[in-house]
């Protein structure tokens, strides 16, 4: 019936060399320095490593990935001081990476930033992922509606923020839309 | 409104990671030479994600069968005349543990708990370690026809003799959003579109009907439907509307990968099929 378990060493492999990169994106958007992109992708690596029988076929690892990355980086900034031993050449990389993304400077990443952590998340993973509902709701370890109703409300406290700030601001994002579409 | 905002999150988002840097891989192999990974675990699950289904109509039989017992052994184990019936109280406890107790009862049996399609919820699969089905181990069933190809199993029946190795596999109904272990065509017995005439109607027409069902199209296999030797197929995204469709199958619960070709299936093959799923010719 089903396919008999391919090694596991393989089966990690092929998982890290596919996963890596979004794994490695999700974290480089949320840690804050360069140290700390290398420990929580090495955390969160170790963590699927150990429990590579438990990861999900397909896509789905992905997301799992995702998960595991989260929750270690929630555990991460409680735990500074501890740094891994391993990934000493990949810290040296992640040290040569651009800081990150352009706009922090603006008003609407200040109300971004005043969000909660978990609001900020769900926005992120759509925006910045690009996940679906169900696809959040597999990340998050929450029910199709839970995520749906949360990402709702997230959006709409965002869109609070923003309208409190400056009204002009979410006539940005129609620009933005525009701009995407190529209607400039 | 929702687009705009997401728009306005998207511009704070660092640049991607794109490739697999040599530290990245140098990562990877520091990784598993650090320690060995553990045995699989299932997470224990809330009464409400119990799949419930066709199983059910067995009533309290089956609801025995049904429920996890985190506090209790996973197995039911009891010995009736010349037979150990075995009931599995939780579906999704960790394989090892169902062996330890079949090893009690000096059994060298050990058993996996799958997610399957509609066709085989309650399949049970006995084999030796040669790969060979076992007839002497047998699913237990309740009174009454089983709507499924090969399922409705509410137990297992092993001889108290039974003195060889084998590996039983038992199909459960899948969670939404978990990926069938194990499945079929989907006009097999006990599937969404068991005697529904499909074939040679175009991709459009089979995903209204699909549509109706619940179910949608996740992707497309493209190959000749009058071959009956294996061969060469394409998997794709996306196939023109105006194609036919010869056959589909579910992956997990609502999402199908439908055959499709730009050629009609032959008569000759629609009877057969129709036949061997017990259809009506269409």
């Amino acid at each position: 019936m089903g396919p008999p378990e391919a090694g596991p060493v393989q089966r990690f492999e092929e998982i890290y060399m596919t996963c890596y990169p979004a794994v490695a994106t999700y974290v480089r958007r949320r840690a804050t320095s360069p140290d700390d992109i290398a420990d929580v992708i090495a955390e969160t690596f170790t963590t699927a490593w150990r429990r590579v029988r438990d990861i999900p076929e397909g896509d789905e690892a992905r997301l799992w990935l995702y998960g595991v990355a989260r929750r270690v980086l929630a555990n991460h900034f409680r735990a500074e001081e501890r740094r891994t031993a391993l990934a000493v050449r990949l810290r040296e990389e992640t040290t040569t990476w651009t800081p990150s993304a352009t706009g922090h400077d603006t008003a609407a990443y200040q109300a971004f930033k005043r969000l909660s952590d978990d609001d900020r998340e769900l926005l992120a993973l759509v925006a910045w992922e690009g996940l679906s509902g169900p696809e959040i709701a597999k990340v998050l370890g929450c029910s199709r509606g839970a995520a749906r109703i949360r990402l709702h409300r997230a959006r709409k406290r965002l869109a609070k923020q923003l309208s409190d700030i400056d009204p002009d601001l979410t006539a940005y994002g129609e620009r933005a839309v525009a701009l995407a579409k190529g209607q400039s | 409104m929702t687009q705009d905002v997401d728009h306005v999150v998207a511009r704070f988002a660092a640049p991607p990671v794109t490739e697999v840097s040599e530290g990245a891989k140098e990562l990877m192999h520091e990784i598993m030479a650090a320690e060995s990974p553990a045995e699989a675990r299932r997470r224990p699950r809330r009464w409400i994600a119990i799949p419930a289904g066709a199983l059910l109509t067995a009533a309290t039989v089956a609801l025995t069968w049904m429920l996890p017992n985190s506090t209790a052994s996973a197995l039911d184990i009891k010995r009736e005349g010349d037979h150990y019936v075995i009931q599995i109280k939780d579906l999704y406890a960790d394989p090892g543990s169902y062996e330890t107790q079949l090893r009690t009862v000096g059994l060298d049996v050990s058993l996996t708990v799958v997610p399957t399609t509609a066709a085989f919820e309650g399949q049970v699969f006995p084999v030796s370690p040669d790969k060979k089905y076992i007839t002497e181990i047998t699913g237990i069933y309740p009174p009454g026809p089983c709507d499924k190809l090969d399922g409705c199993a509410i137990g297992v029946k092993i001889p108290v003799d039974f003195k060889g190795t084998a590996s039983i596999e038992v199909g459960r109904k899948a969670e939404p959003g978990e990926r069938y272990q194990s499945t079929t065509g989907w006009d097999a017995k006990g599937e969404p579109m068991h005697c529904i005439p499909y074939r040679n109607k175009t991709v459009a027409e089979v995903r209204d009907m699909l549509k109706e069902r619940g179910i949608r199209i996740e992707e497309f296999v493209v190959g000749d439907p009058n071959r009956t030797t294996p061969g060469d197929f394409e998997i794709k995204d996306t196939v023109p509307d105006s194609w036919l469709v010869s056959g589909g199958s579910l992956t997990e619960p609502g999402v199908a990968t439908v055959i499709a070709s730009e050629i009609p299936t032959s008569q000759e093959i629609i009877d057969r099929v129709d036949k061997a799923n017990g259809c009506p010719s269409s």
